[in-house]
């Protein structure tokens, strides 16, 4: 296990830990980003933030993690201070208002391939999959480019999941120059057949 | 060490201090009175009210020296320390005067808190039998056997150092001269903001203090920068009131013991919760950043010399322990 890792291991046990400790009820969180990309091992970098997508309740709904329940912003403020991390290592970035991640429209079936992982009987993280990273890396590229076009190129994706993860992104925003921004990046990217077929 | 033996040990060391304490100011008990630093009778009576529920004994002198020295009490900087230190003991308190019928117009405030609406036993062990409660008590939230005040108090010994804040109130009055003098005889020079912070009077009160007791002819003023530090002049009162005991010590008790407090509701709850080590770990850390500018604040002689550095690991809290028990040791 890489040493961001095991960081990043230790703090979601810590998490478990603080919600019982502190008598909350377990919580279920839907997580992307890098963490997600360092646990399901696709890439090996630096991070020591969680970006949570979405909540899930004990029904497996998802929920929007906008605002996050006090709960948890207490739990993970407790464990930023047990592992020196920053206080907002636990973050609902990715879907933090309104025109979030969540709120506009996750792609379809991402749940259902998200992997389950429990750190306690507190805690269940669910790590998109790759092919959802892609997706989300691919809008977060377009929009503020820098390590997202990192990750999406550590992925290795496809001509067909760079085509599928456009034309989600496409729903989102629907505009030509939008459109004509995805191309361009593809092409700057290498990715000419992925750029030819949209 | 398992979870209940560390609270266990440490209520242990904790009732030690308390009747150390209440043995040098006249509670009947077999300790060796308390001499490390000057007692401070109204945080020492918040603290019983709190930790001394651990023991019906010592919380039962406490109320038969209240009932004996109540008129020594002074009830304004009781107030302040429940304020501004947050000590959890008020409600109990206002149970303790009532119960004593105490209701001079100095209490009304205490006495005034709203009462619990469910009742709770006073002590953590030995509930009363059903129908013996104590109805002062019992109106007030609390369960426990009636009162009877029947315990002789002795006079506190007036040559005892850390009986010194008595000692004063004895001569001055209650009033803040006899808090002034006791930290200018324990402390080298302070100013009157600090002097106010750590006695628990008004800043205006010490401040119109300092200027008074100055007129004597008693006192050193030193300027330094924009502050005026206060000294005492000559050895007449270290003489008197020290004797061959100089080295006794100012302690911001109402600090300590919200220390304490905070230390003994997470054993309890490590204990009630049986947490593993890491959970343990946890805790110490989250509590030793809770407590560490207070400790830094007023032992910061002994922080120096006692570098904590926990790492969240199976060995966090038994470093954690040991410091604490190095800290009991430092104060008892």
């Amino acid at each position: 296990m890489s040493k961001d890792n095991e960081v990043l291991e230790s703090a979601l046990r810590f998490l478990d830990n603080r919600l019982r400790a502190n008598r909350e009820e377990p919580v279920g969180i839907l997580v992307c980003g890098g963490s997600a990309m360092i646990a399901m091992n696709l890439v090996s970098r630096v991070t020591r933030d969680v970006d949570i997508l979405a909540l899930v309740d004990s029904q497996n709904n998802l929920i929007s993690p906008a605002p996050l329940p006090d709960s948890l912003k207490e739990a993970s403020i407790q464990v930023a201070e047990i592992l020196d991390l920053e206080r907002d290592w636990l973050n609902n970035g990715p879907s933090g208002n309104s025109g979030g991640l969540f709120q506009m429209g996750l792609p379809d079936g991402l749940f259902n391939r998200s992997t389950l992982k429990k750190y306690g009987s507190h805690l269940t993280v669910f790590y998109i999959s790759r092919i959802d990273q892609i997706h989300l890396k691919v809008y977060a590229s377009v929009d503020s480019g820098g390590k997202h076009v990192g990750d999406l190129l550590a992925m290795r994706p496809t001509i067909e999941e760079l085509v599928v993860a456009a034309d989600w992104c496409m729903t989102h925003d629907v505009s030509e120059p939008f459109r004509n921004l995805l191309i361009d990046m593809y092409r700057q990217l290498g990715f000419e057949d992925a750029a030819n077929k949209l | 060490m398992q979870p209940i033996n560390y609270r266990m040990h440490f209520q242990e060391a904790v009732l030690d201090l308390l009747w150390a304490q209440w043995t040098s100011l006249g509670a009947p008990g077999n300790s060796v009175p308390y001499s490390k630093a000057v007692i401070d009778p109204e945080a020492l009576i918040l603290f019983t009210c709190t930790l001394g529920r651990n023991d019906p004994r010592v919380f039962d002198a406490m109320m038969s020296w209240i009932s004996r020295y109540q008129k020594s009490l002074n009830a304004g900087r009781l107030k302040r320390m429940l304020s501004q230190r947050k000590l959890e003991g008020g409600k109990v308190f206002s149970a303790v005067l009532e119960a004593l019928s105490l209701t001079e117009p100095k209490w009304n405030s205490i006495l005034s808190q709203p009462m619990s609406e469910v009742s709770e036993p006073l002590y953590h062990y030995g509930n009363p039998i059903a129908g013996q409660e104590d109805p002062v008590f019992f109106s007030r939230g609390y369960l426990r056997p009636t009162v009877e005040i029947t315990q002789d108090i002795y006079n506190f010994n007036p040559m005892s150092p850390s009986n010194l804040i008595m000692t004063l109130r004895a001569v001055f009055g209650v009033n803040s001269r006899s808090e002034v003098l006791t930290y200018l005889l324990t402390n080298t020079e302070a100013n009157s903001r600090r002097i106010a912070l750590d006695t628990y009077f008004l800043p205006k009160t010490i401040y119109n203090t300092l200027l008074e007791m100055e007129m004597s002819g008693r006192l050193r003023k030193r300027i330094q920068g924009r502050a005026a530090l206060y000294s005492l002049k000559d050895t007449f009162w270290k003489q008197e009131f020290l004797r061959d005991k100089a080295d006794v010590m100012w302690f911001n008790w109402p600090l300590i013991f919200r220390i304490l407090e905070r230390i003994w509701k997470v054993l309890a709850k490590l204990e009630e919760m049986e947490l593993d080590s890491i959970d343990r770990a946890a805790e110490a850390i989250l509590l030793f950043n809770k407590i560490e500018d207070d400790l830094n604040y007023t032992f910061p002689l002994f922080m120096l010399s006692n570098d904590l550095n926990l790492t969240p690991d199976e060995t966090a809290f038994p470093e954690f322990y040991s410091f604490l028990n190095k800290l009991l040791i430092y104060m008892s």
